[in-house]
């Protein structure tokens, strides 16, 4: 494979925890616009893949990658600030502020307005603009006043992606974003994730396989902290091995 | 959003008050304004960490107490005049806010309380202790210099004259620190109050970002600190000590630190029912922990959250009564 192509490399990556190896020799790379769905059974290894990724946890041992910059073991802020950023699977938002306010710290953020001290946050016209496309992007932009806890659980994960592709990453990460949801939400909030994420590189981990088969073009299973296997939908479905392992166990979804 | 009802009209009509204010009280209230406006100053400073960044520290008298012995001791052996002795009080506040906050920041909920506390005891006992510098309990007195403006010489020994100059720091302080909530540092403050975790995951530096915050409410402290000091041309271990946390605390819960203006009215409410009880009843102390204790049970937003709510209901009522 070339290698020019490749956003996130990850070799041979390990975690353990007080001696349980949650991640076990893990290899896996994501090209650029590629959309990546990661799936697996329950307590695979997904989320703490994800959060060794984006700086929550640090390796015990592997590398890294990403635009050929090891990133393995920095801070999330800076691993953000390299053009990563990722929603969870438990809604992460700023519950007290308003729905605005919540995507308008992540503009900033992008902007790296930061520290600044020069002009007050309502009189930058260009933060609030881009606030406002994104708020109309994720469709609550009629909801922008109200406090982000006070919004029904599917505004509130819609919400959530919408922070999270605020920051305008090169690669954006989702942990299980239709989990809880209905149909007709799941339905929404997919049809919102294809067109917000058009270019970027995806990674998704998704138990809904309908959800799966729609947004992604690459499937990797992951089971027992390894990848099972990796490819494109129909070579994936068709797996014996992940038959046995994945959809044999875990078919409810 | 709130705040978007908030016009300027009630801030220059209190402004305008204050200006006329020596014409309409005797010297003994205006010295009781005069100690509402620094302790403003400080319970606001002190609400950068409590109400806006979500951090209950019981340890924000030692910046004050720094700020005020520094003031002193700066304008004592180096003539300073009062404007740079009160500037450099700040930068003492934020010089040590920085330097303990290095450590506290790192932590979160009883361990920071705990370790702002174990650090203002820290500098209380040196304030106590080490008395070739700070005079031990005795402290240190000193006269409140003059001001000089061009060839203008204001004598800020007069009452009226060290009023006014009280009334310009307050309106210069609060203006920066209310500005400073509506910068992305403020806005930042708050997101992190909400969920610093995902503030991080979006790219800021939470720990640096409230380290910064943490210096800043130093400062202000400390300036309340060296204005406290000029005021009571005295400065002892009382200005760093457990009680002047812990009022500090207490005014900006009465008050409320969820509105920016709740730890000023805390601030004088506290100054003045001090006044008022102290006077009638020898033990008043206990009638204010009497008082906070059912503040804490039934309003723990404090008065402004009192308020808040009452002009909610009172809101609904009137688009009950009249349907648009």
């Amino acid at each position: 494979m070339s290698r020019s192509g490749i956003l996130l490399d990850i070799q041979g990556l390990y975690k353990d925890f007080r001696g349980v190896e949650v991640i076990n020799n893990l290899t896996l790379c994501v090209r650029k616009g590629e959309r990546h769905a990661i799936i697996g059974p329950n307590g695979a290894g997904k989320t703490t893949f994800f959060n060794l990724i984006t700086g929550r946890y640090t390796p015990s041992r592997g590398t890294i990658s990403f635009e050929g910059r090891p990133i393995s073991g920095m801070a999330p802020h800076r691993i953000n600030r390299m053009g990563i950023s990722r929603s969870f699977q438990i809604t992460n938002i700023f519950p007290g502020l308003s729905v605005l306010e919540n995507i308008r710290s992540a503009i900033l953020s992008k902007k790296g307005i930061r520290w600044s001290f020069r002009r007050r946050v309502s009189a930058m016209a260009d933060v609030n603009r881009e606030t406002l496309d994104v708020l109309k992007l994720i469709g609550l932009d009629t909801q922008h006043h109200l406090l982000a806890g006070s919004l029904d659980y599917g505004a509130q994960r819609a919400l959530e992606i919408g922070i999270s592709l605020a920051t305008d990453p090169k690669m954006i990460m989702l942990d299980e974003p239709t989990a809880g949801m209905s149909i007709e939400e799941t339905r929404d909030i997919v049809s919102m994730i294809d067109r917000t994420t058009k270019g970027k590189a995806l990674l998704i981990i998704e138990h809904d396989m309908d959800v799966v088969f729609s947004l992604a073009d690459t499937i990797s299973v992951i089971h027992y902290g390894t990848v099972l296997a990796s490819g494109p939908p129909d070579v994936i479905s068709n797996d014996p091995k992940v038959k046995e392992a994945y959809l044999g166990e875990d078919k409810a979804c | 959003m709130r705040r978007s009802r908030f016009t300027w009209l009630p801030i220059l009509l209190i402004i305008a008050l204050l200006l006329i204010l020596p014409k309409l009280v005797s010297e003994y209230r205006l010295n009781l304004v005069i100690t509402m406006m620094i302790y403003s100053i400080f319970a606001l400073s002190y609400n950068m960490l409590f109400g806006q960044g979500g951090l209950l520290s019981f340890g924000h008298a030692a910046y004050f107490g720094f700020g005020a012995y520094a003031t002193v001791i700066l304008i004592k052996h180096f003539s300073l005049s009062l404007p740079m002795g009160i500037l450099i009080g700040g930068l003492a506040g934020a010089f040590l806010g920085v330097t303990f906050g290095v450590f506290v920041v790192r932590m979160r909920g009883v361990s920071f309380a705990l370790l702002t506390l174990a650090f203002n005891q820290l500098i209380y006992v040196t304030a106590e202790k080490w008395r070739t510098v700070t005079g031990g309990e005795d402290g240190i007195a000193f006269m409140r210099p003059n001001l000089h403006l061009g060839g203008w010489e204001i004598d800020l020994w007069a009452t009226l004259n060290w009023y006014y100059f009280v009334l310009l720091v307050t309106v210069i302080c609060i203006g920066c620190l209310w500005y400073l909530t509506l910068t992305p540092l403020g806005r930042l403050n708050l997101c992190m109050r909400e969920n610093e975790e995902r503030a991080s995951f979006i790219g800021f530096n939470t720990y640096a970002s409230r380290l910064l915050i943490y210096t800043l409410a130093g400062f202000f402290a400390g300036v309340a600190g060296g204005l406290a000091a000029a005021f009571q041309e005295f400065v002892t271990t009382t200005f760093i000590n457990l009680d002047k946390a812990t009022d500090v605390l207490m005014m900006t819960f009465i008050g409320g630190g969820g509105t920016f203006f709740g730890p000023v009215i805390g601030a004088c409410a506290l100054t003045l029912v001090n006044d008022l009880l102290s006077s009638w009843i020898e033990r008043w102390a206990i009638v204010q922990g009497g008082l906070f204790i059912l503040l804490v049970l039934y309003a723990p937003n404090g008065l402004s959250g009192i308020y808040l709510s009452l002009r909610e209901q009172w809101d609904k009522r009137k688009r009950g009564e009249q349907p648009s």
